[in-house]
């Protein structure tokens, strides 16, 4: 069954007298359990793509089905309660709230899951998230005090604290050096095997999408390929690395 | 809710300097709010307590034959009470000369009042006069408009052989449960004597300081001293100021029991004097037409008859014993009746009027100084959204509502406000203080204002808040994941 399917998806924007076509007509499907890398130059409206897969905007045209629902035109609050409930994001800036900790940022989807979440459930389910990311020792510092790739770890913990079927990574190693990198691709990659969670990464690194199942290049707004791809493992690292996400 | 305040606090300490800023204008607007209104309300309770002092609420009432109050046949004034007459009829005659009055003739009030200074005076029989008991004071007391009645006697006892003071004899002045209200007395030491005291005429007194101290000036405290008189053995239970000192004197001091065991010990169960506090100044005239038709009516005086008992309003004593004119003080006096219900009513009327006007005057200042501090809440609500943008878009995107997003920075707009409320009122309550003990100035608190100070700092944080969170809540999370 597709987890996500785009009909005929078009973003125009208007940027002061120039209106811009960032999509042109993309027509998708994704199934459940697939890990599918979109690449593209900067420009190539793959952001875009990603605003429109996260719910955080809405199609000008064309159809975008999630889990079998309709939510092209849903309005904001119902687009608010997918992204909660439904997708996990990972961001490539980490996007951690400063002077906050590392628990208490896992917990910030659940202040806004409906019913209201006890306090105490909410903590309990970030350090379990927390646990799953061998952080759980970390839980209680900040972000300034973690590594990147700890940073990384902890906003992953995020995006699953609410058990999403969806995750969506925008650049998630775009700010992390390779050894990082392949440390978070290796964490998504087990999601996917082991938890069947469908993840969508955007990335404009080749290396990075060879993780993927599936590899989709867009340019100008359009697909340009989409290919099944044979994953790169993340077992070509050296031993010591494994070490980390082993636990 | 909690984690909403968290949320807020953490927030607010990241603008250390903006907040402390903000907090700032936000108490002087609350303290403002504070003094302003312990301002007003002390100077509104001055201006009542002012009318209530000044406003004729007291009627006294003399038992004895008069001549026509206060003044007597030749012109005289007569501020000692009067006579007591003889019991035969008198002619109150239309005497003294209109010649003291001659350079004001062409005034019209005062020939109006010369009229009738002069009008020839109906005669009067008098009859001796029937004591004033307690019964009849008990049914003054019924009378409507009365507050407050009391009757007092007093009298000279001596003291026992036994009793060892530098006194042989002491003024003893009965009075009621009700009088020590009625006069304000303070109690400094002891007690008032009780309900059940007053009504068995135990053995109690109370004394001033003054007289305690000339009664036993080495002992530091007259209560519980036993003074012997007439065969009783009368205990000190309390020490009263602000009681009247007259009647008393060095060598005869005076000194307070209760009306039932002055009875006993004076040997008459009549009263000299019973004074009434009347509900309002409006009504005191009438009340006193009231009680002297009552009073006429128990002591069984009919048509042609004078009274036997004076009945006084306070402005009615007042006048003769200013020295002025008496024959203008009793042509005034003869006017009274409208005199009092009007003019005190104006005069408590416009003084009300003034206290609100000051009120209102005060009130603005505080709502100008309440505006600029929400002002400043606004500023820096307006800094913290443009600020946190980017956390604003993450968190819409991790799934905040439109709501969740304002009711956060609503939160933090009225946890500032309020703070600063709450240390507007600290700073309110000195500054109170320091115009009470600094400048002398009356002031009052009252509970409800301070509630209504810190719940208007809170109203203010919502109303100055809603604009930026507001606007927080309606950014496009893609546009403020984006920005830096």
């Amino acid at each position: 069954m597709s987890i996500i399917s785009l009909q005929g998806l078009k973003k125009t924007y208007k940027l002061g007298d120039n209106i811009v076509q960032a999509l042109a007509g993309v027509t998708l499907d994704i199934a459940q359990g697939e890990f599918v890398a979109i690449t593209g130059p900067s420009g190539s409206g793959k952001s875009t793509m990603m605003h429109i897969l996260g719910c955080l905007d809405r199609p000008t045209e064309g159809k975008y089905m999630l889990n079998g629902k309709d939510v092209s035109s849903l309005p904001r609050d119902e687009l608010a309660d997918i992204r909660n409930k439904q997708i996990g994001f990972v961001f490539q800036g980490f996007n951690l709230l400063p002077r906050t900790t590392a628990v208490e940022n896992v917990e910030v989807p659940l202040l806004y899951t409906r019913p209201v979440m006890p306090a105490a459930e909410r903590r309990e389910r970030a350090m379990k998230a927390l646990t799953a990311m061998g952080l759980q020792d970390r839980y209680d510092h900040h972000p300034n005090q973690l590594s990147g790739g700890q940073q990384q770890r902890v906003a992953i913990a995020r995006a699953l604290v609410n058990e999403p079927t969806l995750i969506l990574a925008d650049e998630p190693t775009g700010n992390l050096d390779t050894k990082t990198s392949i440390e978070v691709m290796r964490i998504l990659q087990e999601l996917r095997e082991e938890k069947g969670i469908t993840i969508v990464l955007i990335t404009h690194e080749p290396d990075i999408a060879a993780y993927g199942t599936r590899i989709i290049a867009v340019r100008d707004g359009k697909i340009l390929s989409d290919e099944p791809n044979t994953p790169r493992s993340t077992l070509e690292m050296a031993p010591e690395q494994i070490m980390v996400t082993a636990n | 809710m909690l984690t909403n305040l968290r949320m807020a606090l953490k927030a607010l300490t990241q603008n250390k300097l903006q907040a402390i800023l903000t907090l700032l204008g936000m108490s002087v607007g609350v303290a403002m709010v504070v003094i302003v209104s312990g301002l007003g309300r002390g100077a509104q309770l001055r201006i009542e307590s002012q009318i209530e002092s000044a406003g004729p609420t007291r009627i006294t009432i003399k038992s004895g034959n008069f001549t026509p109050s206060a003044i007597d046949n030749s012109g005289q004034q007569d501020s000692g009470g009067g006579e007591p007459s003889e019991g035969i009829a008198t002619t109150s005659g239309a005497g003294g000369d209109g010649s003291a009055m001659a350079d004001l003739s062409k005034d019209e009030a005062v020939l109006d009042a010369r009229r009738r200074i002069t009008a020839p005076k109906r005669t009067e029989f008098k009859s001796p006069p029937t004591p004033i008991d307690a019964a009849q004071v008990a049914a003054l007391g019924k009378l409507d408009g009365v507050k407050a009645i009391a009757g007092q006697m007093q009298g000279n006892a001596s003291l026992d052989a036994s009793a060892n003071l530098p006194t042989t004899i002491l003024r003893v002045s009965g009075f009621d449960a009700a009088w020590p209200e009625m006069t304000g007395w303070k109690l400094r030491e002891g007690r008032m004597p009780s309900a059940s005291e007053h009504d068995s005429g135990a053995p109690v007194m109370l004394v001033s300081p003054a007289v305690a101290k000339r009664l036993w000036p080495d002992a530091p405290s007259a209560i519980d001293k036993i003074v012997p008189m007439s065969g009783k053995q009368v205990r000190v239970v309390g020490v009263v100021s602000g009681a009247e000192e007259k009647g008393g004197s060095v060598v005869v001091p005076l000194v307070y029991i209760p009306n039932k065991l002055a009875g006993e010990l004076l040997g008459r169960n009549s009263y000299d004097t019973v004074t009434i506090r009347t509900q309002s100044i409006g009504v005191t005239t009438k009340v006193n037409k009231e009680v002297t038709a009552e009073l006429r009516r128990m002591h069984g005086l009919g048509e042609g008859w004078a009274n036997d008992f004076r009945a006084e309003t306070q402005s009615n004593s007042a006048l003769p014993g200013m020295g002025s004119d008496p024959r203008l003080a009793r042509a005034v006096h003869s006017n009274s009746v409208g005199f009092e219900q009007t003019s005190w009513e104006e005069m408590a009327k416009s003084l009300r009027q003034a206290g609100r006007t000051f009120g209102y005057l005060l009130g603005g200042a505080a709502a100008v100084s309440l505006l600029v501090g929400g002002i400043g809440v606004m500023n820096i609500m307006l800094v913290s959204v443009a600020a946190r943008t980017r956390e604003i878009g993450l968190r819409m995107a991790l799934g905040a509502r439109t709501q969740d997003v304002m009711i956060q920075f609503l939160v933090e707009a009225v946890t500032l406000a309020a703070l600063g409320g709450i240390i507007g009122l600290a700073l309110g309550g000195v500054g109170l203080y320091v115009t009470e003990h600094g400048f002398h100035t009356a002031t009052a608190i009252s509970p409800i204002m301070l509630f209504v100070a810190v719940a208007m700092a809170a109203i203010t944080g919502i109303v100055f808040g809603f604009g930026p969170a507001r606007r927080a809540s309606l950014l496009d999370p893609v546009i403020a994941l984006k920005s830096e």
